[in-house]
């Protein structure tokens, strides 16, 4: 079927939309480099940074991270008010005998990530599950809101 | 091609499948459609039939044993294709790779389109094995969830790769039946792939193993952290997001 033919708002339409989506690739493109530390990995520490999630509701911050072939003993978590630090030992070094750039092979054992929270938490009241090769950390704020009464 | 901003499918010898079935395994939510795909390909032996090709697409080239590939491959075994792509999808070329296969596939005339993938769910953790559940677009594609008891995605917003070809397949009546896990959004998920495969060996009477797939379970997931966490940042200029969202409209 023949493409019925635009009328001049649905070409201002269209070029607003294409220039709304050029933009917004623009600039996460330029945002995403500032969020995401690279590389994930440090060769001479051996350690790889894991995949880790920060989710915030009123009361606390619940804080997950991917940790492939650790075992629950080898899991380190330090915790302030303001940072949270996880070290994990594998039970066995992960080689990659090509690695990238390099081409040579690269072996790593360990995981380690340190976290700047967004909220001040209170960690002695921090508790933490490990399951399935998923390490779950709730932190409960440190100010829990205080009721307001409507008269 | 034919302008800059298109999407060009380039088949390396003739593509002439009868009663085919196309699967389609993307970077998306939990990489469960880039883990299940990757996994078809080496049970299947399957082998390299063709590529997409488009300006659209970042200078990228794949090396493996050092022969030069494309990120995104078309892969044949018998009358199954699978289009699989190792690097994620650029948001701005979402939409042209979708309309470009979707044209092409109408040519072909196929049996059933299944694009693989996961769905987010907040308690994948209490999860020991992940459920599927699926998206149909015609008659053809709904007879297969009720004669396979399959569960209907009832409710809900899709964003993303799949949602565009989940559309246009809607539009150019292509029998197409997402299978969609439930998954970690944000970290690599072997399990919810073997749940999408064990549904894919009912569908089309296949006998594909799992073992393997588990047994490395913990390797993929390392070997794939950074390309989910490039995919994670794709997706959220997707939109990817409303996922999550309550649906705000009544039927």
């Amino acid at each position: 079927m023949p493409e019925k033919k635009k009328d001049f708002f649905d070409q201002v339409m269209d070029y607003i939309s294409e220039f709304e989506r050029r933009f917004d690739e623009t600039f996460y493109s330029i945002i995403r480099p500032l969020r995401v530390s690279r590389p994930s990995w440090d060769p001479n520490r051996c350690c790889l940074v894991p995949l880790v999630e920060v989710q915030e509701n009123p009361e606390e911050l619940i804080v997950t991270a991917d940790l492939p072939y650790v075992d629950k003993e080898n899991i380190d978590i330090k915790a302030t008010e303001t940072s949270l630090d996880i070290d994990a030992k594998m039970r066995n070094a992960v080689r990659f005998e090509r690695w990238g750039t390099v081409q040579r092979e690269v072996s790593f054992n360990c995981y380690h990530k340190s976290i700047k929270l967004p909220s001040r938490v209170d960690p002695e009241k921090a508790k933490a599950e490990f399951r399935g090769g998923i390490l779950s950390i709730s932190l409960p704020k440190k100010v829990s809101k205080q009721k307001i009464k409507i008269t | 091609m034919e302008s800059k901003d298109s999407v060009e499918i380039v088949e390396i010898t003739p593509i002439e499948v009868r009663k085919l079935n196309f699967l389609i395994g993307l970077p998306d939510i939990g990489l469960v459609g880039m883990i299940s795909a990757s996994h078809l390909v080496e049970s299947l032996d399957m082998k390299v039939v063709g590529y997409l090709e488009s300006d659209l697409f970042p200078p990228v080239i794949v090396l493996h044993g050092s022969k030069i590939y494309h990120p995104f491959r078309i892969y044949q075994k018998d009358n199954i294709l699978l289009f699989l792509s190792e690097i994620p999808v650029p948001p701005l070329a979402v939409n042209a790779i979708s309309r470009a296969i979707t044209k092409w596939l109408k040519e072909k005339n196929p049996s059933l389109v299944i694009p693989l993938g996961g769905i987010p769910v907040p308690n994948r953790m209490a999860i020991e094995e992940p459920d599927v559940y699926t998206v149909a677009t015609n008659d053809t594609a709904n007879k297969l969830i009720d004669t396979f008891s399959l569960q209907r995605l009832e409710e809900g917003i899709m964003a993303g790769p799949y949602a565009s070809i989940l559309m246009d397949c809607t539009k150019l009546d292509i029998p197409c039946l997402a299978l969609l896990a439930q998954s970690f959004p944000n970290y690599p998920d072997p399990g919810a792939a073997a749940s999408v495969i064990k549904v894919i060996n009912k569908i089309l009477k296949m006998n594909i193993d799992i073992g393997a797939l588990m047994k490395n379970a913990e390797e993929i997931r390392v070997k794939s952290r950074d390309l989910m966490q490039r995919t994670s940042d794709q997706l959220e200029t997707m939109g990817k997001s409303q996922e999550y969202d309550l649906p705000a409209m009544y039927s």
